[in-house]
């Protein structure tokens, strides 16, 4: 589940402010879509499964980087529980 | 309240100390100083000579109780009042002027300078220091507007630069760089807290150059970093998340209003083109700004 933030775009990137913490982080497209996909619904298996989808490339391809999004929200603390 | 009365809410001040004066016009609000250090007000007018105002209210009060001209005061020596509100000087912001009390706090406040022309400005971001000094003065040199010196102020709703007109401070070696004799009549010497002399300058006495005082679109941003002394000057053009990065790391401090602060700081790097500058041998900077970016 995310935690709530304001999402902002710039360029091809996303900007996440956390109005509770006043932080604000830069994420790349592949951790914006991985944001976009963490919604609540979804284990991590289905959020790779989702970005595979999106950038039609194999789940394998796309497991690395979508799992490294992940850590990174998770450590920002931006994801509350844990996503399967 | 009274004068002597804030001045008490001073730890050390007596109810019946001389006190010297002065209201000053910053960001728009009127802030008031009643110091017992004849030397301290006298250098803040010096450093904020072109913010002075005609006497009145205040709406934010910088009371002074230490009486040294020499020392600066201690934390709890010092209160700032806002709306009736006393805030001892604890020493973790500067006293003067109290950028952290509303409603100064409104504006972004970034660190660096601001030059100009024809209704556009230049911010050059860095902590403030001798290079961004040399930069904006060389800058002015050639003939471009001061706007901002010190601090960049933004405002979070039309993203216009705010004049900011603090005086210039110079270092010996910044005035021998610029080819400024240290006698030169614009030039108002102080000593440092660390012991050592520097001047305050007005720019249009010392550069025959002159304050902007409309705000003003921002047309670039060129963050400073140091360059290698052996190579000229360069722009290096930046992508709107790197300008974003580093514009966070030049904020002052957090906007008051989170959320608006950080919008406005996204809406100016999706519009403004961001470099870096690597900055050479001294002169070589203000050239290429002036061809690249203000010609």
């Amino acid at each position: 589940m995310r935690r709530p933030a304001v999402e902002r775009r710039l360029g091809g990137d996303g900007v996440l402010l956390d109005l509770v913490g006043r932080a604000m982080y830069l994420l790349n497209p592949t951790a914006l879509a991985v944001w976009e996909l963490c919604d609540g619904g979804r284990t991590a298996e289905e959020v790779v499964a989702g970005l595979a989808r999106r950038y039609r490339v194999p789940e394998a391809t796309a497991a690395p980087g979508c799992l490294a999004a992940l850590a990174f929200l998770e450590a920002a603390d931006l994801l509350v529980g844990a996503e399967g | 309240m009274t004068d002597a009365a804030l001045l008490a809410t001073a730890a050390g001040a007596t109810v019946d100390a001389p006190s010297a004066h002065a209201i000053f016009r910053i960001l728009d609000t009127r802030v008031g100083v009643i110091s017992a250090s004849v030397g301290l007000l006298r250098q803040w007018s010096a450093e904020y000579a072109e913010f002075r105002a005609r006497p009145g209210p205040a709406e934010v009060t910088v009371a002074v109780g230490s009486s040294s001209d020499t020392d600066r005061p201690s934390p709890g020596e010092a209160a700032v009042i806002v709306d009736g509100i006393v805030r001892l000087w604890d020493g973790a912001d500067e006293l003067f002027p109290p950028l952290w009390a509303p409603p100064l706090d409104r504006e972004l406040q970034l660190r660096g300078a601001a030059v100009g022309r024809a209704g556009h400005a230049v911010l050059l971001l860095a902590e403030p220091d001798e290079a961004i000094t040399r930069l904006a003065v060389a800058t002015a040199l050639h003939g471009a507007w001061l706007l901002a010196y010190g601090l960049v102020p933004v405002d979070p709703d039309d993203l216009l630069v705010v004049p900011y007109p603090k005086a210039l401070t110079l270092s010996r070696q910044t005035l021998e760089d610029l080819g400024i004799d240290l006698a030169h009549p614009a030039l108002v010497p102080f000593r440092t807290a660390a012991g050592g002399i520097e001047w305050y300058a007005q720019p249009d006495a010392l550069l025959g150059s002159c304050w902007s005082r409309v705000a003003a679109e921002a047309s670039a941003m060129v963050f400073l970093e140091p360059g290698d002394a052996g190579r000229g000057a360069r722009l290096q053009e930046l992508r709107p998340r790197e300008a974003l990065a580093r514009l966070t790391a030049n904020l002052l401090r957090m906007p008051a209003d989170f959320q608006a602060g950080m919008d406005a700081l996204v809406r100016l790097c999706g519009r403004t083109p961001a470099y870096r500058l690597l900055a050479g041998p001294p002169g070589h900077a203000a050239r290429l700004l002036e061809d690249s970016l203000l010609a």
